[in-house]
């Protein structure tokens, strides 16, 4: 995990390289668009990691580490998908909360089922703009066709960490 | 989300939980508070100098693929061809849903099938390169989102051709809804 960050920099210069040498000098809109996003995000982020700080003291590790635990197996993972699909809002909800889960026990396997049942089913987008936008028909066809898909991730990221651990 | 929204109603809510969450843990007793917080800082710490670049690489990405590329991308492509591509376009397609369903919406105009847009959604969701550099990557570590980023990846084709086989099943014309 320690070379996360020197690894993002280096990207983000060459990305910043690249869009600085283009015709369009589109380096000064990346900019703009990275400062706004930070100005709305970063109040809410410090914020919301103070509710993660306090919440992961207030819950119980043992109950995270029974129900969600690296060795909850299919149960966990089951629950998991349930948990990340009734997680309302976005992500500056759901990751925040996956850490805390992390912190307190939760298994690797279980908070990827959690994050794909979260992303597949997010309600407030749903209801704020696929339904609007693409239709009752649609977004019954998109659900039916990936509500598999959460535990499917769970599982396999369950067998891929037993055979070769990859250190998380 | 502008810039001038910095202060609007999740951050006084995210506040109002925050200040009840530690008045809860301080009820517990000034060790658990204290434990709390550090908790916090020790996330804001780890977390805010990822941030950093996550942002600038979200800025960059977003002004280096445009969005006419992607209409052109799926197009009118169909088929297994149109959801292989069209997983492609989701994981490529930066910013939030105000982005995604707009395109998706011009897409289904154009006759995008079902198969390409239940794709082009589920990888968005799934595995935007953007939700994963500013959130993931940042908050659970490279090797995290390695291991979610390859069980995922076939997720999207799969929806799509899911998709693509229910909906005979469905009342109504199989062509797209034209406005």
């Amino acid at each position: 995990m320690h070379f996360t960050t020197p690894l993002l920099w280096v990207i983000t210069l060459i990305l910043g390289m690249i869009a600085y040498f283009h015709p369009e000098k589109l380096h000064k809109q990346g900019l703009k668009i990275a400062w706004e996003q930070a100005l709305s995000i970063l109040p809410r982020m410090v914020m919301a990691l103070l509710v993660s700080g306090f919440i992961s003291v207030l819950i119980p590790t043992e109950l995270v580490a029974t129900w969600l635990g690296k060795d909850s197996g299919i149960k966990g993972i089951l629950i998991a998908c349930l948990l990340g699909a009734v997680t309302p809002g976005g992500p500056i909800i759901s990751f925040p909360f996956a850490v805390v889960l992390f912190k307190t026990g939760a298994g690797v396997s279980p908070l990827i089922a959690f994050l794909t049942a979260w992303s597949i089913f997010a309600a407030h987008r749903m209801f704020a703009y696929e339904i609007p936008m693409m239709g009752l028909r649609f977004t019954g066809v998109r659900i039916l066709s990936s509500f598999l898909l959460p535990p499917l991730t769970g599982i396999a990221a369950s067998i891929i960490e037993a055979n070769c651990p990859i250190g998380i | 989300m502008k810039g001038k929204s910095k202060f609007d109603i999740s951050f006084i809510a995210f506040s109002i939980i925050a200040i009840v969450a530690g008045a809860i843990c301080y009820a517990k007793g000034k060790a658990v508070f204290f434990d709390g917080l550090d908790a916090s800082f020790s996330m804001m710490v780890q977390f805010i100098p990822k941030l950093g670049a996550a942002f600038l690489l979200a800025g960059f990405i977003q002004v280096l693929i445009p969005k006419d590329l992607v209409i052109h991308w799926i197009g009118e492509q169909s088929g297994s061809k149109g959801i292989l591509i069209a997983s492609l376009a989701g994981m490529l397609t930066p910013g939030g849903p105000m982005t995604s369903f707009p395109l998706m919406a011009a897409l289904y105009k154009m006759g995008a099938g079902y198969g390409p847009l239940v794709a082009y959604l589920t990888s968005w969701e799934i595995l935007g390169l953007q939700r994963l550099l500013i959130w993931e990557i940042p908050f659970l570590g490279m090797n995290f989102v390695f291991l979610r980023f390859i069980v995922s990846f076939p997720l999207p084709i799969i929806a799509g051709m899911t998709a693509t086989s229910l909906l005979p099943y469905f009342k109504g014309s199989a062509s797209v809804r034209r406005k």
